[in-house]
């Protein structure tokens, strides 16, 4: 087996009483989609913030690359080809989309500190922030507001973002949320037309996506692993469907 | 050929530049001319008022960069005026005149002060940022009203403006005047480069997202930190200035009521915008000059300035430079063409209306107030009365400008008489929100010295600032279809 690239070892975080974060242990291979599904609370965010670094774990570690990244903050992961997009859309609403890829753009290019050039008319920002945009088929609103975008269109643009920077590996927060089937099928053809030369960590609900895009699959609940492995062999793991089916049962 | 184009189609190169900023050069045009007007009118101290206005609205224009662009709501920007002026005042006293040396310090110690407090005042957000900036303002407070030897709270007067080697003499007025003037433009063009490069989109995306900012690898720490210092420094030159103009500096300078006018003029002009707190000064302090050269009433001139604040954010959110985006024409003009009023006609309006203000004026404060104050037995406070009377005659103003023309009699008394209406761009009676809208135009026609009045008669519908903005056409009521 290839080394992994991503290592989390025994990470802990708890808020008050709750665990929701529970000596969390998981592999991510070089290439590889893997999905991270669980049950509303299951912990599937905390774990993304962790790794992303808009949260600190109270305890274990996180390798990247070969490197501790368990520390680090947040705008220095992304400088080590660490992506990530979000589960409540979380783009610019007040800049365009070709001003929302630049801004990941020139995040990437570096330090910022330059105080006369106009942005605006930048080739060596906005030739990549339009590639970007290319990518997840958004070049023709590359214009328009964000906050003018449909829903599904924004979900686009958090991708474009995120690829923007250059990742090698690339956080995914339910990307599918709040899409409709025609919005999600296409998202699901963006997300296997990156495979071939990124890596990903996918945390998602809708459970076709998962299974049409992950090469492995991991169920956390009350933040711990509590299986890993193919999409066929989670499908019919006892383990798997008693947290689901309990869950449902729940609910009912 | 017949037009059924949404907006005005671009007849030549003047009307393609925006009402905007057409507005703002014709501002600055006036600005440029004040020591020439105040010259010709015989009036020295236009010139003198100017330079205050210009001096603050260099603060304001760098509070903006902070507030407006940077999103962070700093409580203690004040603090920078008196350092700046201090650093004039101070030195003075040991008779250090030299301006080159002045202003050093100035920039040195502003930039110092931004550097320590942003760098302990940023690590915090929201509620905690604003009180903490406005701890160290009251810091900078306390500190000069304890410093004897340099006046104490009793103030530091200037014995000689600020000696720039001959080559700028500051004592003289226009020459004050122009320096303030050259140094707000500089501040401006400044502003306007650094909000537009790779550095001030990384703090306006902050502003905007800044958990984003941070995923995307933007460490967002140093880059608020040097905007704080940058917006710190720009207005430390303007309470050096102040120091220049007042020949005289303050601890006051320095107080938490001097910072919130400063938040006033940006949230006024409108945050985010380039030349919004400039208007926002201009604005503020035409406010407290005509509502406070009022009798009596004068001195409370912020009772009133208040609710016009709490109408600004109600209805414009983005201040007054949010107002000079105009609404979009919808319906052709063509059948509204035939009715367009005469400029003699809307004159003759105007002045029925002005005629009409300053006999109800009259009547309410000169006549009712001073017989009310002069009764010999007053169980009431006679200022709570003359403020009473002065809102009886904006309740009036309003009925007049904003009740009426939005009424089946479309327009105010002055208009009626003349048989002239104000109509919507499709020929109807204006909403209750356009008329509110074409009452605050009328507000910036009015107190930036009557620009708005420049568009009536260059306009070939004649209409004014006020009309633009709320997509509005004055027309004759008869020939009217």
């Amino acid at each position: 087996m290839k080394q992994p690239v991503l290592q989390i070892k025994d990470l802990q975080k708890s808020f008050g009483g709750v665990h929701a974060t529970d000596n969390l242990t998981l592999d991510v291979t070089p290439n590889e989609i893997h999905a991270v599904i669980g049950p509303n609370g299951a912990g599937k965010t905390t774990m993304i913030a962790q790794l992303s670094g808009a949260l600190m774990p109270d305890d274990g570690q996180i390798v990247f690359a070969g490197r501790d990244i368990t520390r680090l903050p947040a705008y220095r992961r992304s400088h080590l080809g660490l992506a990530r997009s979000f589960q409540i859309t979380s783009v610019f609403l007040d800049f365009s989309c070709l001003e929302n890829v630049s801004l990941a753009v020139l995040a990437h290019q570096g330090h910022a500190f330059r105080f006369w050039r106009a942005v605006r008319g930048d080739r060596t920002l906005s030739d990549p922030a339009m590639a970007s945009l290319e990518r997840v088929g958004l070049a023709d609103r590359a214009d328009i507001r964000a906050a003018n975008l449909a829903h599904g269109e924004q979900r686009q643009l958090e991708i474009a973002m995120a690829l923007a920077t250059e990742p090698s590996f690339l956080l995914l927060d339910e990307p599918m949320a709040g899409m409709g089937q025609s919005e999600s099928a296409r998202m699901i053809e963006t997300l296997n037309t990156l495979k071939r030369d990124k890596t990903m960590l996918l945390v998602e609900h809708d459970m076709d996506a998962v299974f049409a895009l992950a090469d492995r699959i991991s169920v956390l609940v009350y933040g711990q692993v509590i299986a890993t492995g193919a999409p066929d062999d989670i499908r019919n793991n006892d383990a798997v469907r008693k947290a689901y089916l309990g869950d449902e049962a729940g609910d009912a | 050929m017949m037009s059924t184009v949404t907006q005005d189609p671009p007849a030549n190169a003047l009307a393609r530049i925006t009402l905007r900023n057409g507005f703002y050069g014709a501002l600055l045009v006036v600005l440029a001319l004040v020591p020439l007007a105040a010259q010709l009118a015989g009036a020295g101290n236009w010139t003198s008022f100017a330079t205050q206005i210009l001096i603050f609205a260099i603060a304001a224009v760098s509070l903006n960069l902070i507030l407006g662009y940077g999103g962070m709501i700093s409580f203690g920007h004040a603090a920078f005026m008196a350092i700046g002026g201090y650093s004039v005042g101070i030195a003075s006293v040991y008779g250090l005149n030299n301006g080159f040396a002045h202003l050093a310090m100035a920039i040195g110690f502003s930039a110092l002060f931004a550097l320590v407090t942003g760098a302990i005042a940023l690590r915090t957000r929201g509620v905690y940022f604003i009180m903490i900036t406005l701890a160290f303002a009251q810091m900078v407070f306390f500190a000069f009203v304890s410093l004897e030897e340099f006046g104490g709270d009793d103030g530091l007067t200037v014995n000689s403006r600020s000696e720039f080697a001959g080559l700028i003499d500051l004592e003289r007025e226009p020459t004050l005047y122009y320096t303030v003037f050259v140094v707000l433009l500089a501040t401006l063009y400044l502003t306007h480069r650094i909000v537009n490069s790779r550095f001030g989109w990384v703090i306006r995306g902050a502003r905007s997202n800044e958990a984003r900012m941070l995923t995307l690898g933007h460490p967002v720490y140093r880059y608020r930190l040097t905007c704080y210092v940058i917006g710190g420094i720009m207005c430390g030159v303007a309470g050096f200035l102040f120091a220049n103009y007042a020949n005289f500096v303050n601890p006051e300078d320095a107080a938490w009521t001097t910072s919130g006018e400063l938040i006033f003029m940006v949230v006024l002009g409108g945050m985010g915008s380039l030349f919004g707190p400039v208007l926002g000064a201009i604005v503020f302090f035409m406010m407290e000059e005509t509502v406070g050269s009022i009798p009596i009433v004068g001195i409370y001139w912020k009772i009133f300035f208040g609710p016009f604040l709490v109408l600004v954010v109600l209805f414009a959110r983005e201040g007054i430079d949010g107002w000079l985006v105009p609404r979009a024409v919808k319906a052709s003009d063509a059948a509204l063409a035939d009715a367009i009023a005469p400029l003699a006609r809307r004159l003759a309006a105007m002045l029925i209306d002005v005629a009409l203000f300053a006999l109800s004026a009259w009547l309410l404060i000169a006549v009712l107030g001073g017989w009310l104050m002069t009764l010999p037995r007053q169980p009431y406070h006679q200022d709570l009365v003359m403020i009473a009377c002065v809102y009886v005659f904006l309740a009036g103003i309003l009925v007049n400008h904003l009740v009426l023309p939005a009424s089946k009699w479309r327009g105010s008394a002055g208009k009626i008489a003349m048989g002239l209406a104000v109509v919507g761009g499709d020929g109807r009676t204006l909403a209750p929100a356009q008329a509110v809208q074409r009452v605050f135009g009328q507000v910036l026609t009015i107190a930036t010295a009557l620009i708005g009045y420049v568009w009536m008669v260059a306009d070939r519908e004649h209409r004014a600032l006020h009309d633009r903005l709320a997509a509005t056409r004055v027309v004759v009521r008869g020939r009217l279809k």
